[in-house]
C-alpha cells in the first residue's frame, strides 16, 4: 500500500460517506472519490433497497472492469448527498464492486462537478490551460 | 451507539446499521444500532434489500485486504 503524508489518504483510497435517496428510503454507504469515473456507481443492493429495480431500466452503459467489459443499467435516483452537497435527479450506474473492496461504490465526475471544492479545482485547471 | 465504535466492535464484517442520529451538514452518520453483521457481503445485501427504513451499509474497515490495491 502506498504511503501518504496526508492522513485522509493513508488507506490508499479516499472514501466518503454518501447518502443515496430513492422512492422508498435512503441508504448511506462508503464510496471512493474517483475523478477517473465519468459516472457515479452504486451497488445493485442499494438501488433495490431504496426502491428501484435496475433490471427494468431501459438505459444501459458499457463499463470496463477488472473482469472485462460489462453492460450495466443506469437509473436516476432522487438525491445523492456527500459532505453536505446534495444533487437531485442524478444518473447512477448500478454495478457491484469486487467483494474485496471496503467501499461499495464510486463517486464519479457527474457528482463531483456539483461539489464546490471540485468546481474551484476545474476553474484553476481552466486558468492554467489558458496561460 | 457511536458508528465508529460499532465498526470497531465487528472486525472484518459487513454491517447493516439503523441510523439514530446524523450530521446532515457533513452527511455523516453519528449514532445507530446494529441490525445485522456478517463477513459475507451478500448476506448483508439481502438483509438491506428487505429493510425499508434508512440505514447504513458499511464494512468495518476502510483498508483493502493485504496484497490488494484500488485501481478503479
Amino acid at each position: 500500500m502506498p504511503q501518504h503524508s496526508n492522513p485522509i489518504l493513508k488507506e490508499g483510497v479516499l472514501s466518503l460517506y454518501v447518502q443515496i435517496t430513492g422512492k422508498r428510503t435512503f441508504r448511506i454507504i462508503k464510496m471512493a472519490l474517483d475523478t477517473g469515473a465519468s459516472y457515479t456507481i452504486i451497488p445493485i443492493e442499494t438501488a433495490v433497497a431504496i426502491g428501484y429495480n435496475p433490471a427494468l431500466s431501459k438505459r444501459h452503459i458499457e463499463i470496463t472492469t477488472a473482469n472485462g467489459v460489462v453492460v450495466a443499467p443506469i437509473i436516476t435516483v432522487e438525491t445523492l448527498s456527500c459532505l453536505g452537497t446534495e444533487v437531485k435527479n442524478i444518473d447512477v450506474i448500478c454495478h457491484d464492486l469486487p467483494v474485496q473492496s471496503p467501499v461499495k461504490g464510486l463517486l464519479g465526475l457527474n457528482f463531483l462537478v456539483h461539489f464546490p471544492p471540485f468546481k474551484k479545482f476545474l476553474k484553476d485547471i481552466e486558468q492554467l490551460q489558458k496561460t | 451507539m457511536n458508528i465508529e465504535a460499532i465498526r470497531k466492535k465487528y472486525k472484518k464484517e459487513w454491517l447493516l446499521i439503523a441510523i439514530d442520529k446524523m450530521d446532515k451538514k457533513r452527511t455523516v452518520p453519528l449514532f445507530g444500532h446494529i441490525l445485522a453483521h456478517s463477513p459475507r457481503r451478500y448476506e448483508i445485501d439481502q438483509r438491506s434489500m428487505n429493510y425499508a427504513k434508512p440505514a447504513l451499509v458499511v464494512y468495518s474497515d476502510d483498508k483493502f485486504p493485504k496484497g490488494y490495491a484500488a485501481a478503479f
